[in-house]
């Protein structure tokens, strides 16, 4: 039990890793949230489902999954900054990310809906069986864990020795400031967009890999989400990447702990311990770890 | 004409919840400023409280078996008080007051308790956490059966039994009369310098700050008194449809619905509001009758229900940011001597 509690902390940590750096990037941005990219993350895991379905690996649904994530994040942020441009306050932002949110998240079920009637899947699925295994453990262990340190593990050095990347760190510290230094901010933001979009479509399918998924979750991936990014620091990428191992971790010590102490039932109230850490934090350091550590280095 | 009939009353009774929702959604949004994405926590306190509170205390007062559990022997239960409610309208309709002012009170301090991790967040942070805190209030209920019979949820007696073959038109009326009293309530706040207030605040709050005015303060009466309001909705729709059922607190009916709402009918109008409410009803009125004629397609015809709702929403801030009926300038009475 505990090895499978393991693998389930360490593939809810990095998927959602991945996710949360995408999410706060966007958030410093635009400076609002993308109440739309959970739904994102949904509508792509069942592109591994079809996959599956017509005999192929779940793994090479990625490119796919990753391109149209990306399509639709791109789409996002292209209406996002039209709003912006036409003077939208960041309530407007917020309301136009929930309609959309809400299409993708209609969009998803006439989806599933239709691959289940033709194709006989079912609405929740898993694709666990369809995964490989490697020194006795699943795939996506290995590849959700290696897909999101090497992922952070390249960002931080684009970030540091690339060109692009400090124009990039530039824009995520001051966008006008930036524009007038001369970078090209509009490309730079769309592919940056685009990018977050793509981890979005991988964390989809690496998720359906290890968890079940139905259209109706992604309100708990929404919580997971937040969380991890107010713990790691709202306008820290690699604080909430962090963040993301806290939540799950947490909520797999949390399932050890007391099913030992109270009973199994407890392990249906996990997704309390997101939101219960994070009120603990915001005590502790209002402006999420990693400010917290720098501060205490500081100092 | 009977089938009209229900038509009618039940878009009459959407249109007077929704529209209590909305317009405590709307005082805070509309007029403060404050965007609460995670409104529907509250409705979801009104209706457990509602399956607490009273019809255990009632098990109580008449005496009913104390080996009957409300959860576990639920409809025996609610058979046994349905009888002592019909014969008793005065414990009735103390059960209903003493009710509706716990469920007034906890609102009010799950709210002030809410504001404290809310007011250290920023931005765009503020507005979505109380999301967060009310999927795991519904994680709770859904998951403890003592609460409201998790997935299953409760079948609950009619307090208004008591008005004998009409005891429908009780938790009806109750509804058009807090509606009433609430619309009334909130015009006259609205048009108030407390009012002007709260415009002020949405419009820059920095500037409001800098005149001595206690921004934060403002900020948490409102979300408290408007917190209160939509614990209300909770109650009564719960005491409408004799059930309580934590699967039915979800964040699409009673959060993205509302906040549709006030987009389509005009942030900054109440009337507006109301006329959004009443288009929306309507709407998902008539796409639910659809449903049954609509068989042919390879998908349940419910899922394009969202996809309207959502392109709606976003021709509307596109095309028409200020919805169906703009927001009207403030004025000011001139005081003549």
């Amino acid at each position: 039990m505990v090895v499978s509690l393991l693998i389930d902390a360490i593939v809810l940590s990095s998927t959602f890793a991945l996710l949360s750096f995408g999410f706060t990037l966007q958030f410093i941005t635009i400076g609002t949230i993308n109440l739309a990219q959970p739904n994102i993350v949904i509508f792509t895991s069942y592109f591994a489902l079809l996959f599956c379905m017509v005999g192929y690996s779940p793994y090479l649904s990625i490119p796919v999954a990753s391109l149209v994530g990306g399509i639709l994040t791109l789409s996002i942020w292209k209406i996002l900054s039209y709003m912006k441009k036409r003077g939208s306050d960041s309530n407007t932002l917020l309301i136009t990310t929930l309609a959309i949110s809400l299409i993708i998240y209609g969009s998803t079920n006439v989806f599933a809906d239709y691959i289940s009637r033709t194709m006989g899947t079912r609405r929740i699925f898993g694709l666990s069986i369809y995964d490989f295994n490697f020194l006795g453990m699943p795939g996506v262990l290995f590849f959700s864990l290696i897909s999101s340190i090497l992922f952070a593990l390249i960002f931080h050095l684009f970030l540091k020795k690339c060109k692009t990347g400090i124009a990039i760190k530039a824009i995520l510290e001051d966008q006008s400031l930036a524009e007038i230094h001369g970078v090209n901010t509009e490309l730079l933001l769309n592919a940056m967009w685009f990018i977050t979009g793509c981890l979005s479509g991988l964390a989809g399918v690496f998720y359906s890999m290890w968890f079940f998924v139905q259209p109706v979750v992604w309100i708990l991936f929404f919580v997971r989400m937040i969380s991890a990014c107010i713990i790691g620091g709202t306008t820290k990428p690699f604080g909430s990447f962090f963040g993301a191992f806290i939540v799950g971790f947490s909520e797999v010590l949390f399932i050890i702990v007391s099913s030992n102490i109270i009973g199994p039932g407890m392990a249906a109230y996990r997704s309390i311990v997101p939101v219960a850490l994070v009120c603990i934090i915001l005590f502790i350091a209002p402006k999420g770890i990693i400010e917290a550590i720098e501060k205490y280095r500081r100092e | 004409m009977v089938l009209g009939s229900v038509l009618i009353i039940d878009i009459l009774v959407f249109f007077l919840l929704y529209s209590i929702l909305s317009l405590a959604l709307h005082l805070q949004f509309g007029y403060t400023g404050i965007l609460n994405v995670g409104i529907y926590i509250y409705p979801m306190i009104g209706g457990f409280i509602l399956a607490i509170v009273p019809f255990r205390l009632a098990m109580i007062i008449f005496n009913v078996d104390p080996r009957l559990d409300f959860v576990a022997d639920n409809p025996i239960v609610v058979r046994i008080l349905n009888d002592y409610l019909a014969r008793n309208p005065l414990t009735s309709v103390g059960l209903l007051l003493f009710t509706i002012a716990v469920v007034i009170i906890v609102a009010m301090l799950v709210s002030w308790l809410i504001s404290y991790p809310l007011l250290r967040l920023e931005g765009a942070y503020q507005k979505i956490f109380t999301l967060a805190v009310a999927e795991c209030l519904r994680v709770i209920g859904l998951q403890y059966f003592p609460i409201a019979g998790g997935v299953f949820g409760l079948g609950i007696p009619n307090i208004f039994k008591w008005l004998g073959d009409f005891d429908w038109v009780g938790p009806i009326a109750l509804t058009a009369c807090i509606f009433a009293i609430i619309l009334l309530l909130i015009i006259k706040l609205c048009n108030s310098p407390f009012g002007r207030l709260l415009k002020a605040i949405r419009e820059n709050a920095l500037a409001v700050e800098s005149l001595g005015k206690d921004v934060t303060k403002t900020q948490k009466i409102i979300m408290v008194f408007s917190s209160a309001i939509a614990a209300l909705v909770g109650v009564l729709y719960c005491l409408i449809f004799m059930t309580v059922t934590p699967e039915a607190f979800n964040v699409d009916d009673f959060s993205f619905w509302c906040i549709a709402m006030i987009v389509l009918g005009g942030t900054g109008n109440n009337w507006g509001v109301l006329i959004g409410v009443l288009t929306i009803i309507i709407l998902r009125r008539i796409s639910y009758i659809s449903r049954n004629y609509i068989t042919s397609l390879p998908f349940d015809i419910a899922w394009l229900e969202p996809i309207m709702l959502g392109t709606l929403i976003l021709l509307f801030l596109i095309y028409r940011s200020t919805g169906i009926l703009p927001e009207k300038p403030t004025t000011i009475k001139k005081q003549v001597n």
